[in-house]
């Protein structure tokens, strides 16, 4: 590899515009000057950003890709979406910052969207100052937006974080059904990133991590689990953590209340899980901290 | 009983006070012998998750007890109802309480913990062979503890609910987190006579097995 920042590595070597490599994908070192192949798509620099081209039809324009790499480029929309380019095709895909605001909303929030009242807002409720942080950044970030925080005036340290805007309401409709009823995992526009954020901040607001003596044991048991009243939802989950990650999980039965518990089956796969995806709450990463000393991994990586 | 969801995060919180109104007054009828709000939480980070009972005395006190519960339950609220009971059904107060000693309680869980363990260990061992060894076995279950809390002239239930390796923890803190809805009067736990192997997980050196307490006819206390 030469010297330089990545990007003017990647201008010098291919011409094209420096890729904003946020999701840690390597920059291609294959390709010709001012083109990227994927499989029949070409991707060429132009005067303000880049041109999709399939054959003679150009598919669109860009200002700016997330991912240039000769398997796969994510090139960026607006509200926080992304065109996946591969040798198989196009999709758009959510970028991480947005699949984390639509799993903050899944766990802790709500999307009011009544077309007749003229009624649209997003709301994200927590007591924890993290956790809100951090959904406030994700909603600047996508969608240039600052959602107010309100003190819930009986309940101590309860903050909600609202914003009313038919825009914000309109598009995230598109990606969860949470306006209308329980909410899902948006398969269909999640890549393993985003869904590594989906997770991550899923666990955050209806999930636990722990690191807990076992009883009448030496040993500790790290435990990664997620709850809730959608089972459904919870099976799409395992059902992301199998695919994306090759982690298996347990379904528990669900409680005559009807609460659902599911967890990361394997000890082996439980650590990878707070390692390769965590949580943003303060109390999960101590226990990851704690685990990954005890277990002597704290140093790796 | 009637079960009425007055909010399940969709909404501000405070819309539950307004809901609960509204459902009082459409759905307390003449028939409804008893009300209560139910409140469930996550605690988790203190190791459960629980739900609270508390009792509406009247169809105009329905917004004064949902503001109480609101203002008082720890955690992070996921789900508040309205419970209507008629006459001839038991209520979430209706259970056999002992009286409240955290020693003995503490002693209870202890002991079904080894009587899990015992049974665990029988029960991987009969499906396994003889080839999994008893100390490498430990047993895993969720565990259910009722708690009778009385504030002024109010008696709340609380159920907890949460793994078995955290009861400690969990039940410790109990007292202290729901400190402002009164103080701990009595409690009941389930009579852990009888398991149910559900599933064996071998993980590194240890056996895992998940057992289920056995629903018995007679797990209604243990006075």
């Amino acid at each position: 590899m030469g010297s330089g920042r990545r990007e003017s590595q990647f201008e010098d070597r291919f011409g094209l515009g420096g890729p904003v490599d946020s999701f840690n994908t390597p920059c291609s070192e294959a390709g010709k000057p001012n083109q990227l192949w994927i499989g029949d798509y070409c991707i060429e620099r132009i005067e303000n950003g880049l041109a999709l081209k399939k054959g003679n039809e150009t598919v669109g324009t860009y200002r700016e890709a997330a991912v240039l790499s000769p398997d796969r480029a994510l090139l960026k929309l607006d509200k926080g979406m992304l065109l996946e380019v591969t040798p198989k095709g196009t999709r758009d895909v959510l970028s991480p910052p947005k699949g984390g605001i639509i799993a903050f909303i899944s766990s802790d929030g709500s999307i009011t969207y009544n077309r007749k009242k003229s009624a649209y807002q997003v709301r994200f409720g927590s007591k924890s100052d993290e956790l809100l942080d951090k959904y406030e950044e994700f909603m600047k970030e996508v969608y240039d937006v600052e959602p107010k925080r309100y003190p819930h005036k009986d309940r101590e340290h309860f903050f909600e974080s609202i914003k009313g805007s038919k825009e914000v309401v309109e598009d995230l409709n598109k990606y969860t059904p949470k306006a209308t009823g329980d909410w899902n995992v948006p398969f269909d526009y999640l890549d393993k990133e985003s869904a590594r954020m989906f997770l991550k901040c899923f666990i955050s607001g209806d999930g636990n991590i722990g690191y807990y003596p076992r009883y009448e044991r030496p040993s500790y048991r790290l435990e990664v689990r997620f709850y809730s009243k959608n089972r459904e939802g919870l099976k799409e989950i395992a059902d992301l953590l199998d695919r994306e990650f090759g982690m298996a999980t347990r379904l528990y039965k669900e409680t005559k209340e009807g609460v659902s518990t599911m967890e990361i089956a394997l000890q082996e796969d439980r650590i990878r899980y707070v390692r390769e995806i965590g949580s943003f709450k303060k109390e999960h990463q101590e226990a990851i901290d704690r685990a990954l000393e005890a277990e002597g991994l704290d140093e790796e990586d | 009983m009637r079960k009425i969801d007055l909010w399940e995060s969709d909404g501000l919180l405070d819309e539950t006070i307004e809901r609960g109104a509204i459902a009082s007054e459409k759905f307390w009828g003449k028939n409804v012998a008893q009300a209560f709000v139910e409140f469930l939480g996550f605690n988790l980070d203190r190791g459960y998750r629980y739900h609270l009972y508390q009792p509406v005395l009247s169809r105009e006190r329905t917004k004064e007890t949902i503001r109480n519960i609101l203002g008082a339950s720890p955690g992070d609220p996921k789900w508040v109802g309205l419970l209507l009971y008629e006459a001839v059904e038991p209520s979430p107060l209706d259970v056999s309480w002992e009286p409240y000693d955290l020693k003995r309680l503490l002693r209870k869980i202890k002991d079904d913990q080894g009587k899990a363990n015992s049974y665990a260990a029988d029960a991987v061992q009969e499906r396994l062979g003889p080839g999994a060894k008893r100390r490498d076995i430990v047993a895993e279950y969720d565990l259910e503890i009722k708690y009778l809390l009385q504030q002024n002239e109010h008696r709340l239930a609380l159920w907890i609910l949460g793994p078995n390796y955290v009861a400690d923890q969990a039940i410790e803190n109990i007292p202290r987190d729901f400190s402002k809805l009164g103080g701990i009067v009595g409690c009941w736990t389930p009579a852990a006579e009888d398991f149910e192997l559900v599933d064996i997980i071998e993980d590194q050196d240890l056996i895992t097995a998940r057992v289920e307490l056995k629903p018995k006819k007679d797990r209604v206390g243990t006075t």
